[in-house]
Order: C-alpha cells, then structure tokens, then sequence
C-alpha cells in the first residue's frame, strides 16, 4: 500500500505535466475565423454604406434640380458637412450609445446583439485587468457585504473598480472624456431603468435570487443602485448593469464571434490603430481650368458652320465634393460644381441687313441672310438686323461687297452649368503620393447660356442658344494624383475627361461635346 | 523571434506571430479547456474561442503580467461563458456540506482516467474543483466568477472531491479485480 494523498494534490501532480496537442483543425479555425472573417464582414457593410451613398447622391441631385439655375454652390456642401460632423461625434459616442442600449435592453432579457458586445468587452476587460488589479481591493469590498445574496453586487463592484483601473491606465484621454459624458446621461437612464426594475421585481428580489435564474439579474441591478446610492458613486450602476449583461448573456460560439467582430469596430473607433482605421469622409473643394471642345465635325449652332474652324475656350470650373471612402481602395465621391464652357466659331461673315436699295437687289438668292434661319439662336430684338454667313461655304468671288466687309466675326457661345459628380475613386498607388483612377457621371443643369459675335475686338449679345437642354450628362473619367501633406490634408491633382451626353437637342454634323478640366485643390479627411 | 517581438507582431494581426504564439502555448490551454469541459470536442471550442479571443484582444494585453497567465484567464473565461447560458450557475436547492479533506491513494491513476473523471462530473463541480483545487482560485474568486456562494464553492469543492474518490476507488477495486 502506498501512502494517502490529498486528493487536490494527486491532481495537481498528474496534470502538470499534461500537454497534449489539439488537432490541427482547431488552428485552421482560428486562422480563418481572424484573418476572413474580415473579408466576409466586409460584403454585407459594403452594400450597407454604398446604399447611404446612394441615398446621399439621390438627395443631392433632387436638391440640385430645385435649385437649378441658381447659384447653388454652397447650398449641397453644406449638407455634406452636417452630416459628416454629425458622423464624426456620433462615432466619439459609440460606445456610450452601445451601453445605453445594453443598459435597456439586457433590462427586458433580450439577447441584442449590442449587449452581447457590451458583455464580451467587458468580460474581455476583467480577463485583462485582473493582470494589475490587486487581490486587496476585492477584499475590502467583499467584508463590506457579507451576506451571500449580495455576492453579484460585490462581483460588479470588483469589476467597477478594476474596469476604472483599466480606464485610468490603458485608455487614450479620448476613451476617458468619452466615458466621462456617458456617465451623466447612462446614469439618468440606469436610475430609471433601475426603479422600474425595482418595483417589478421588489418583492422577489430576495428570495428569487435562490431560485430563478432569470430574474437574477434584475435583482443585482436592484441591488446594485442600492449599492450605488451608498457609496455615492456615479458611474458604478453604469459599469454594474454592463457587467450583469456579461454574467447574464450567452456564450454561444456565434455571440463570441459577433461580439469580438464588433469589438473590432469599437475598438477603431477609440484609440487603436488598426488595419481599417482612416478617415472614410472627406470633402474637397477644388478649382480648375476647363477647355471645351467637340471630338467630330459639326456645329451646335447650324449646319452652314459645320467646316469652320472653331476653338474652344479655356474657362474655369469650381466647387466642392464629399466623398466616402468605403474601403481603403475605393471611394465614392459627390460634389456640386460651378463649371463655365466657351466655344467659338469662326470666319464668320456679319453683315447688316438693314434693308438698303442696294443689298435687296445686288444679293442673290443664294446668299440670302441666314438670320432668323439659324434656327438654333433665339436672338435678341436688337441684333436682328445683323446676318452671320460661313465663310467657307461662300465662295468670295462671286460674293457681294457687301458681305465681304466684315469676314472676321466668330460666334462665341458661352454656357454654364452647375454639375454633380458621382464618381467613383480607385486607388492605384496608396503612398505619400497617391494615384487614383476616376470614373463617373455627372448631370449637368443649365445656368448660362449666351452667344456672342465677336468682331475686331467688340463683343455684343446677340442672344442665347436654344438647342442646349436644360438638363444633360456626362460621362467622366480621369486620373487623380494626390499629395498627403498630413495625415488628415491632400493635395490632389486631377485631370478629367468629361464626355458630354444629350447637352444639345439638335446639333448639325457630328457634334460630341466635351469638356477637360485638371481640377486643382484640398482635400480634408475625418 | 523574441517573445516580445512575437507579442508585438500579433498586434499587428500577423498570422505568422499567431501560428508561433499557437503552437507555443496550444497544449497549455488545451489540457487547460479538457479539464473545463465535458468532453474533447467541448475543449476543442473552447480552445478555438480561447485563442480567437486571445488574438483580438492582445492590443490589451499589457507585459506586466505573463503572457500565459494571462491567455489562461481567457481559456477560463471561455469555458465559464460556455455554462453560464446552460443555466450551470443557477442555484440549486441543496444542502451545503462540510469542506472536506479528502485523501487517496495516487497509485496506478492515469492522466486519462483523472480527465475523464473531472469532465464526468456535473458541470459546476468541475469548474469549482478545477478553479480551487487545479487553478489556485480561492472561494471568493470563484464565487465571483460563478455568481454563487462562497459557502456553495466550498460545498462544491467537497462533494467534487468525494465523487472523485468514490470513481478512483470504483476504478481500483475493478482493476484489482480483474488482475485476480
């Protein structure tokens, strides 16, 4: 017979030195539950916030088409801002939010998902914290209350105290403020959660504790504001009920996941750096030359015009735009922009058409003022005596004197639009020097439109085109280069090619309007 | 790699680090959630969980505790969470017995055999007697952690050891039977 050992210690001994090794499946899933899942998440988000962008853009264009005509450039940034500073001090207090929530759900026994994250960071917290946290302070709690039902109670004050050590050591002065506003509102909510709690369950509290274990909890939420009013401490019923939502929630392998797959996001959004945290939002006002012209032959004004030479006019083009990036590569961007365009056709003959004895006679049938026959131009009352020919068409031997005094006119047309873009923004080279590429449409709203006839230096109004719709598109593509000065400040650089489409209603010859613009400017990020 | 360097590169959610830290540590906290649970597939979750959790949240692991120490609260964790939505803690009316001391004869026990009997015991008494007796928990700790009494933990604790005993001793009478 060999010698009698304790029990404990048999155990001890035998265990000590039992490491066995877990099938290898165990390690391919903990590899793919932490290195896809991310992926996985990620597809669900995505529609999610491309569809609020959606939503974004489809505001912003019906606001654009109420205002179309005027001056709107500030009006939709404005919007853009609000709901961006909206954004960013809602992501300050997500996490208040998500305890509020937890405060009042884990009350009606609900297992939401928001509480579940709630209970796993804190229960994540202790594990943590009971690395520095010291045995006395347990202790001293622990004489205070001795009767066993008030255990739950001491349990949540250990972790209070714990919790407020880990807060005070670990956290970013951010996490801290963060926390010091929730307490003010949680406590509100938590003192009445807790008296509607307390009168439903008043009578049981007691003895319920020994026997249901769903009112259990309720019943240390009861007692912990008892606990709570009798050392005077603001923020322990808050802390308390987030740590009964721990004790009370499950440990279902798919509310781990959950919880730890949210605890991710929250943790962005405090203070650790991880991979998906940047600045999704950012708005950038911009400048920039534009330069209109037409990839075929033909003419927006009339047909006799379709072989002149014509150049197009370098203008200017501003405005402002907010994107979203919606992951690191890809960002949706939209914006409103004020963009001018100028066009000019010339060798154009002006000549009068004042009804002279001389002209009614001497021009043939053949040159007959096309005035008022350029259907295209709605002219203005005092310019109609004047007719503009094409040079070209004409052949000048055979063409009166009269027409030939003047054969250096160009038709200068001038439009303006105010444009949305929506445009999507890959990002090619992600450095300090970033490339992108650039592919969207804007709709164009028509805000100016004049023709002028320019002639040895005098510009006169002769009216406006009639042919150019009031609405019209834009296919547009191009390539960003931006220039991070900081983290939070761009400068980008962006030429686009902006392929008009339906501007003009009735276009002579193969008229394709577009425009180039190297848009210039800023770019702010939160 | 330096343990540190390993620590730092997990932070940085590098799955070659977490292989490293993985193999390190694995048969630790296996053997640590095969005693935590009811049977192998129970402690290969745990496991799993254990070290998904681990590796989510070692930005907050701080180096002033050991690392093991600190991964092993997390297995512990784990396990506890596991039982807490059976209803494990839940209170039930029995009647509280004596700590008791409880000694046996420690020849020709296995591992196995000692495994096998710990993960046959009802669910809170094998979290008691592993916290206490394997553990290092003292009554208070446990009683925390499991929402129950102390004077339940310490209850538990004894009927743990003596349903241990009983199962040893069938255990031996049997062998010693069938050697005859």
């Amino acid at each position: 017979m060999s010698d009698k050992k304790n029990i404990d210690r048999v155990f001890q001994e035998k265990f000590k030195d039992f490491e066995p090794m877990p099938s290898d499946a165990v390690w391919d899933n903990i590899h793919d539950k932490l290195h896809n899942k991310k992926r996985k998440r990620r597809v669900i988000p995505i529609w999610w916030q491309l569809g609020g962008v959606a939503a974004i853009l489809l505001l912003m264009l019906t606001v654009g088409g109420v205002f179309n005509g005027n001056d709107t450039d500030p009006t939709l940034p404005i919007v853009d801002n609000q709901t961006e500073k909206k954004d960013e001090s809602n992501s300050k207090t997500t996490i208040d939010d998500a305890n509020n929530n937890s405060n009042s759900t884990q009350l009606t026994n609900e297992d939401t998902s928001e509480s579940n994250i709630d209970s796993f960071e804190s229960m994540v917290d202790d594990t943590q914290v009971a690395d520095n946290s010291s045995e006395n302070n347990d202790k001293t709690n622990y004489t205070n209350n001795p009767q066993p039902n008030k255990l739950n109670n001491n349990s949540s004050i250990k972790k209070q105290n714990s919790l407020a050590q880990y807060n005070k050591e670990d956290q970013s002065s951010s996490k801290n403020t963060t926390n010091a506003i929730a307490k003010v509102d949680s406590q509100k909510e938590n003192n009445e959660n807790n008296s509607e709690t307390k009168n439903a369950i008043k009578t049981n509290s007691e003895l319920d504790a020994l026997i249901n274990a769903s009112k259990k909890d309720d019943t240390a939420i009861t007692e912990t504001e008892s606990n709570t009013k009798a050392q005077d401490s603001l923020n322990n019923t808050e802390n308390a009920i987030k740590e009964d939502a721990a004790e009370e929630l499950t440990a279902q392998k798919n509310a781990i996941e959950d919880a730890i797959a949210e605890n991710k996001n929250e943790d962005d959004t405090t203070d650790e750096k991880e991979e998906d945290k940047f600045n999704r939002w950012s708005v950038s006002p911009n400048v920039a030359p534009v330069y209109f012209n037409t990839l075929g032959e033909g003419s927006s004004i009339h047909s006799q015009f379709n072989s002149n030479a014509k150049s197009g006019d370098i203008n200017m083009s501003y405005g402002i735009s907010g994107g979203y990036a919606v992951n690191k590569k890809l960002k949706v961007r939209a914006g409103v922009n004020r963009v001018t365009l100028g066009y000019s056709t010339d060798n154009v003959i002006a000549y009068s058409t004042l009804p002279t004895a001389a002209n009614t006679t001497v021009a043939p049938q053949a040159f007959q003022p096309v005035n008022n026959q350029i259907e295209n131009i709605s002219f203005k009352n005092d310019t109609l005596n004047t007719s503009y020919l094409s040079a070209p068409i004409i052949s000048l031997e055979n063409a009166p004197e009269i027409i030939k005094t003047n054969p250096n006119t160009s038709l200068e047309q001038q439009f303006g639009f105010i444009e949305v873009p929506v445009e999507l923004e890959y990002k090619v080279v992600d450095k300090k020097l970033g490339v992108n590429i650039i592919g969207g449409f804007s709709t164009m709203f028509l805000s100016d439109n004049e023709i002028y006839a320019v002639s040895e230096g005098n510009r006169t109004l002769i009216g406006e085109a009639n042919n150019i719709n009031e609405v019209s598109y834009s296919a547009n593509f191009g390539v960003g280069l931006n220039y991070g000065v900081t983290e939070k400040l761009n400068i980008n650089l962006e030429p686009m090619f902006k392929y008009q489409i339906n501007t003009f209603n009735n276009t002579s010859g193969d008229f394709q309007p577009y425009f180039i613009g190297v848009y210039t400017g800023l770019s702010f990020k939160f | 790699m330096s343990l540190e360097q390993l620590i730092k590169s997990c932070k940085n959610n590098d799955a070659k680090a977490q292989s490293q830290i993985y193999k390190l540590y694995a048969s630790k906290l296996f053997s640590l959630c095969l005693k935590y649970s009811r049977n192998y597939s129970e402690a290969e979750d745990n496991l799993q969980d254990a070290f998904v959790t681990i590796f989510s949240k070692i930005n907050q692991y701080k180096s002033s505790g050991s690392l093991e120490g600190w991964m092993k609260r997390i297995a512990i964790n784990t396990a506890l969470l596991r039982y807490r939505s059976a209803g494990v803690f839940d209170i039930i009316n029995e009647d509280q017995i004596e700590d008791v001391s409880v000694e046996i004869d420690d020849e020709d026990v296995t591992i196995d055999f000692l495994l096998k009997i710990i993960q046959e015991l009802p669910d809170r008494y094998r979290l008691v007697f592993n916290l206490y007796a394997l553990d290092g928990y003292s009554h208070k700790e446990i009683s925390e952690m499991l929402s129950i009494s102390t004077g339940t933990s310490k209850s538990n604790l004894a009927r743990a050891r003596l349903i241990l005993k009983e199962k040893i001793e069938q255990h031996k009478a049997m062998s010693n039977s069938q050697s005859l």
